[in-house]
């Protein structure tokens, strides 16, 4: 039987557009526009859902979002919010967590053993013996749940994108819109989002018999529709707040980091349950879940229903359902006074009767547990806050609407820093001192009357816009409601239980005393202990009840039990949405494409993409690396440095920079020559080194390892700004390329290209030069980091193909070949030097690695030389030592990083490790004892299978050990 | 073998063979990437060309403005500002006291400035090869609102202003230039991020109908 009403004004559904779906396989049909609750509450289904853990059956609660009753899955997604998720053409749904379907699900008799399995059951049950409780989570896993994720899950990233505003309105009620409207009449850029579909909060819903509200809401959009500098944005929830005004918002399409000038949450308040037993019967709801039905989708929430009500909110509610022309068998309040008041007698005129200071003590199902039968009620006791059972009265109905109060929706507020109190006529938390820029208005602030509701709005707006400079006008603040909007104890106690406090955790009454008995009786342990305000709906029905009942158990004030933490997300918020479509910043060498034409398989390192080896056909990689070395020690290799870190220091005081910054000695160091750099942090760790190559008096050439270069020229940078020295920085790694010819033949190769003498005695080892190839401006620089005769070749960037062409064309007779990382790694292995951040780490000194060369202590200062005055004192804990394999050693290969074992005790470990076929040993790098680093020593790597290696401390100068 | 000594920074993430190549300012770069009517519609929705072949120049240091207008180059006043001189170069103040020059198209201020007179003390020549973009249409926004951060819409820019910021991760020299009887955004990288930020770009930009278009919708000079 359809329980959709006639078509009505604001209803937003479209009665033109029919959608057909199905719920667990029965076929439905509802509007465009309907959720996929209000569809099949239209079709007249109302077991929607299985509650979490006693799997009893749910209906509507909220139609907000702000409960789980309703959690369906299509196939391919799961854990959908029936309340608000449109209904579309197509679907085929099922609720989850159900063992046979929502209606004849299996584990319902777990409903029955409840009294066995209370908060904590199984913590306690099955702890012990250890080794069980995998079986019993298991199994507890498999009953108690939600959805079943899919991991099938196409992969579906939405896009990440940035707004700017100078008010962002949180909330598109009566509040917001006013908000909105009166911030925008400045012309400033003001955004205003909503989680719901439309835009109106409860003025598009919560009526009260009359069109007053309806009609405000029309006049408020109309006066917004005339500001083209606001944007309305319906179905967008604020789902965080992150300093200086950042909040992210969220819709179907991804999510937007909006940063405003200013901010008002005008987000309103979420409807709490009173808490009495059954009261998640289906077709026991929330009044403004009735509400919800009857003016935005037009679905009748019951035929003939009860009003339990704890506030004047019950009477509105009371009044739209009559308008709807639902009978009302009564309205039920509990407070004692509410009899003879005005509200009662407009009802009475109606012939409904109001049954003051009394309670629903409990709801009977009917026969197959779909729906309500009938209520019970009884005389309730405000002072004790106990139903008084001696008369019990009957009524029978289908349904019930429940009102006893509202608790803020503060959690962006508190997120901001936001100092709460609660406000004893309102009885509900509202802001005390809001942070700077944030402004709360309307039913957040405490403020519920509508004409009071629009005047905090703009209250609100006149401040923000205060805030971010306008010169506008202060106006009146708006002092929260007089009349308490929720009732300070809206708990019926029942011996049976099954009273609810929180619907997504099936948690009773029963369980928060019990919690507090075993000494869990603060709100951040009950919390943890009973899980309350844990599930998908983290709180926004249960919260405020469950601080109101752990007050009343130690007998203190609301406001001593305080809040929970609260934390973005608002809503649960979709991986996809998170991760969005992420960005992957990486550098490309000019030589890229060359690389890549020459079959380089290109590795990470930093930012960059460099060539790791060059693919040979028929070649593995181990072999293939090595004919690359074996190319470079026998005839000559090419390989793109083009990654590495280049940096300029020019002017009078270059040199002196550079004696502070590093650890060396520059001031004396000759124009056209080279000399080692280290830097070391103000601890005197390792951090980088390099070389600085002196091109003029004022001018210093440096040039680092790829992974360093940036940090190390932020960290010139900062020193500079102490320092003041005359000088100019210029980071040139990305102007200029470089290309490392190596090897016996590089000479060679070079020397018909360019227009200077590469003669020893003209280029020296560790010299520079500035020449030309084809034109081309060089600096060709003599190293010796992989081979004795390396020519590095700095080349500016765009005309670097160029140039390797031509040095490619010239070596090619000579049997020049390309290599990579890879064998660059072995290659300086092979020439006995240790790198930073390969061969030291994070707490490396000098010293261990035996760098005491490098050091110029007697320099008046350099960073890190303090501290290695007090370094130098100490005795050296580790020493860096280079070692070898026996000949011909074919057992399991240890790895950088296995352990250097002496007596079954750690050592030291490795931290380079290679076979050489120059040498034909395996070779490497190993920290050890300072008195087991004699040449000659030995020591044992615990390889990855654990098994020991015997390896033997040798001199750095690997090559020398040649077969 | 290659016989051009310039290559454009992005020309990796340019397609193979269904573009038109040619050379510009002695640097090989893409001319045409589709046909002339579409480039044309590309650049109403979202356009982006690459603009890597100006020539550049780049000075810094406590002279560096003082000398800069002893060559009769028209300084930007305030930091992170630009300023257009008479030949239509653009001079870019890249903080206190580092300057960007880049030729105004088929021009060659950049060419004798590095020829100019040796630089006095505190004037430092920096090197620029960076990947340069021009970006144009309806949708670009929309293309900042996704790769970066701050606020770049015309009111937040001001008139001459010159951001230094991030696009996807990657540091950028930004500014707003009405030029030509329309608005475009200029764009610098450094040139070993450009074909990454070319394809970031260029792929946002075809999910608003633009994409890729030669720099002649630009600059009439290469039409």
């Amino acid at each position: 039987m359809s329980a959709r009403l006639a078509r009505q004004k604001g209803e937003w559904v479209n009665r033109a557009s029919t959608i057909k779906f199905s719920f667990e396989g029965k076929e439905f049909s509802g509007f465009e526009g309907d959720s996929i609750t209000s569809a099949l509450w239209a079709s007249g289904e109302q077991v929607l859902g299985r509650s979490f853990k006693y799997h009893r059956p749910r209906g509507i609660l909220s139609l907000a979002n702000h409960d789980i009753n309703v959690m369906v899955t299509d196939g391919m997604d799961t854990n959908i919010r029936g309340d608000v998720v449109p209904v579309a053409a197509g679907m085929a749904l099922a609720a989850v967590n159900t063992d046979g379907g929502v209606k004849k699900d299996r584990s319902r008799l777990i409903d029955s053993i409840s009294p066995l399995l209370p908060v904590g059951f199984y913590y306690k049950a099955f702890h012990t013996p250890k080794k069980m409780f995998p079986f019993w989570e298991n199994i507890i896993r498999k009953a108690a749940g939600l959805g079943v994720v899919n991991f099938n899950y196409p992969r579906i990233l939405k896009r990440k994108l940035h707004a700017h505003c100078d008010v962002l309105v949180i909330g598109g009620g009566a509040t917001g819109l006013s908000a909105a409207y009166e911030a925008g009449k400045s012309g400033l850029r003001v955004v205003l989002v909503d989680e719901n579909a439309q835009l109106g909060g409860s003025l598009g819903f919560d009526w009260g018999g009359s069109q007053e509200s309806a009609n405000l809401l029309q006049e408020l959009l109309a006066k917004l529709e005339s500001l083209p500098n606001v944007s309305l944005i319906a179905g967008a929830y604020a789902a965080g707040y992150y300093p200086d005004h950042l909040i992210p918002v969220v819709t179907r399409e991804g999510i937007t980091k909006v940063r405003a000038g200013s901010v008002i949450m005008a987000s309103g308040a979420f409807e709490q349950p009173p808490v009495f037993r059954n009261n998640d019967i289906p077709g026991v709801m929330l009044g403004s879940a009735a509400q919800r039905l009857l003016h935005r989708y037009s679905v009748k929430p019951f035929s003939n229903g009860v009003v339990f009500t704890a506030n004047d909110y019950g009477y509105r509610v009371a009044q739209d359902l009559l308008e709807a022309g639902i009978k009302l068998a009564a309205v039920v309040d509990l407070r004692s006074d509410a009899k003879d008041g005005p509200l009662a007698a407009q009802l009475a005129r109606r012939g409904v009767k109001t049954i003051a200071g009394s309670c629903i003590y409990e709801v009977q199902a009917n026969a197959d547990k779909t729906g309500v039968k009938s209520v019970t009620v009884t005389e309730y006791d405000e002072k004790t806050n106990e139903a008084l059972t001696r008369d019990k009265v009957t009524l029978e109905c289908d349904g019930v609407a429940m009102c006893a109060g509202w608790a803020p929706a503060a959690n962006l507020l508190y997120q901001a820093g936001t100092a709460m109190r609660y406000d004893y006529g309102v009885h509900q938390f509202v802001p005390n001192r809001l942070p700077a820029g944030i402004f709360a208005a309307g039913r957040v602030n405490g403020v519920y009357e509508l004409a009071q509701k629009v005047q905090d709005g703009a209250r609100a707006a006149a401040q923000a816009l205060l805030h971010i400079g306008l010169d506008v006008p202060e106006l009146p603040s708006v002092q929260p409601s007089t009349r308490a909007q929720s009732h300070a104890y809206p708990i019926v106690p029942h011996p049976k239980g099954k009273n609810f406090v929180d619907f997504d955790e099936d948690i009773q009454v029963k369980d928060f005393i019990n919690a507090a008995k075993e000494g869990f009786d603060n709100i951040e342990l009950m919390k943890r202990f009973t899980t309350v305000g844990m599930g998908p709906s983290q709180g926004k029905h249960s919260n405020m009840n469950a601080i109101r009942i752990l007050a009343r158990v130690r007998g203190v004030p609301v406001e001593q039990i305080g809040t929970t933490t609260s934390r973005p997300f608002f809503h649960p918020t979709p991986i996809g949405h998170l991760g969005g479509r992420g960005f992957h910043p990486h550098r490309l060498t000019p030589l890229h494409d060359v690389n890549h034409k020459l079959g380089a398989v290109f590795t990470d390192v930093g930012a960059w993409k460099r060539a790791a080896y060059y693919k040979v056909a028929g070649l593995g990689v181990a072999d293939t690396v090595l004919a690359e070395v074996e190319a470079v020690r026998t005839k000559a290799g090419i390989i793109d440095s083009s990654s590495f870190g280049k940096i300029e220091v020019h002017g009078p005081d270059a040199a002196l920079f550079l004696e502070r910054f590093f650890t060396g000695n520059y001031i004396s160091q000759a124009v056209g020559s080279s000399r080692y750099t280290m830097l070391l942090d103000e601890s005197g760790v390792v951090v980088d080194d390099g070389l600085a190559h002196r091109l003029a008096e004022d001018l210093f050439y440096l040039s680092s390892g790829t992974s360093n270069a940036a940090a190390v020229y932020r960290e010139m940078q900062r020193w500079q700004q102490i320092w003041q020295l005359d000088i100019g920085l210029v980071n040139v790694t990305g102007a200029y390329a470089a290309i490392n010819v190596a090897g016996p033949l590089a000479r060679q190769v070079l020397s018909g290209l360019v227009n200077i003498s590469l003669d020893d005695s003209a280029l020296p080892a560790q010299s520079i030069r500035e020449t030309e190839i084809a034109g081309v401006p060089v600096r060709l620089i003599r190293v010796a980091f992989v081979s004795d005769s390396t020519y590095e070749l700095h080349i500016p960037t765009p005309q670097a193909a160029f140039v390797w062409e031509r040095v490619m064309g010239a070596g090619q007779a000579l049997g020049l070949k390309p290599f990579g990382t890879d064998a660059q790694r072995l290659l300086r292995l092979e020439m006995g030097h240790a790198m930073p951040g390969i061969d030291t780490d994070g707490l490396t000194n000098p010293y261990e690695i035996n760098a005491q060369h490098a050091i110029g202590m007697d320099k008046p200062d350099f960073i890190g030389k303090r501290s290695l005055q007090i370094i130098a004192k100490r005795p050296v804990k580790k020493t860096l030592v280079a070692f070898a394999l026996e000949a011909g050693y074919a057992g399991e290969m240890p790895f950088e990083c296995n352990l250097v074992i002496r007596q079954g005790e750690i050592e030291g470990r490795v931290t380079s490790i290679a076979y050489s076929g120059t040498i034909g040993r395996v070779i490497g790098f190993a920290y050890v004892a300072p008195e087991h680093s004699a040449l000659g020593s030995r020591f044992q790597i615990r390889a990855d299978s654990g098994a020991l290696v015997n390896a033997t401390v040798v001199s750095s100068q690997f090559l020398a050990m040649q077969k | 073998m290659q016989t051009e000594k310039l290559i454009t920074p992005i020309a990796h993430a340019f397609p193979v063979g269904s573009v038109t190549w040619g050379v510009i300012n002695g640097m090989q770069v893409v001319t045409r990437f589709v046909g002339s009517d579409e480039e044309e519609a590309r650049k109403e929705f979202l356009g982006i060309a690459d603009a890597s072949f100006l020539g550049k120049f780049g000075v810094k240091g406590r002279n560096a403005a003082q000398w800069l207008q002893d060559q009769g180059i028209v300084v930007p006043e305030q930091p992170n500002s630009w300023a257009g001189n008479a030949d239509g170069s653009l001079v870019l103040r890249l903080g206190g006291s580092e300057f960007l020059i880049e030729d105004a198209p088929g021009g060659n201020l950049c060419e004798k400035l590095l020829k100019a007179d040796a630089k006095p003390a505190g004037v430092y020549l920096v090197p620029h090869v960076e990947a340069s973009f021009v970006l144009s249409g309806n949708a670009v926004q929309e293309l900042f609102a996704e790769v970066c951060s701050i606020d770049l819409t015309r009111a937040a820019l001001g008139v001459q202003e010159v951001v230094m910021t991030q696009f996807a991760g990657v540091s950028v020299v930004l500014m707003h230039q009405d030029l030509e009887g329309e608005a475009r955004y200029r764009v610098w990288c450094d040139s070993s991020y450009g074909p990454y930020l070319w394809e970031v770009m260029a792929g946002i930009a075809n999910e608003h109908s633009g994409g890729p278009i030669g720099i002649g919708n630009y600059f009439s000079a290469y039409q």
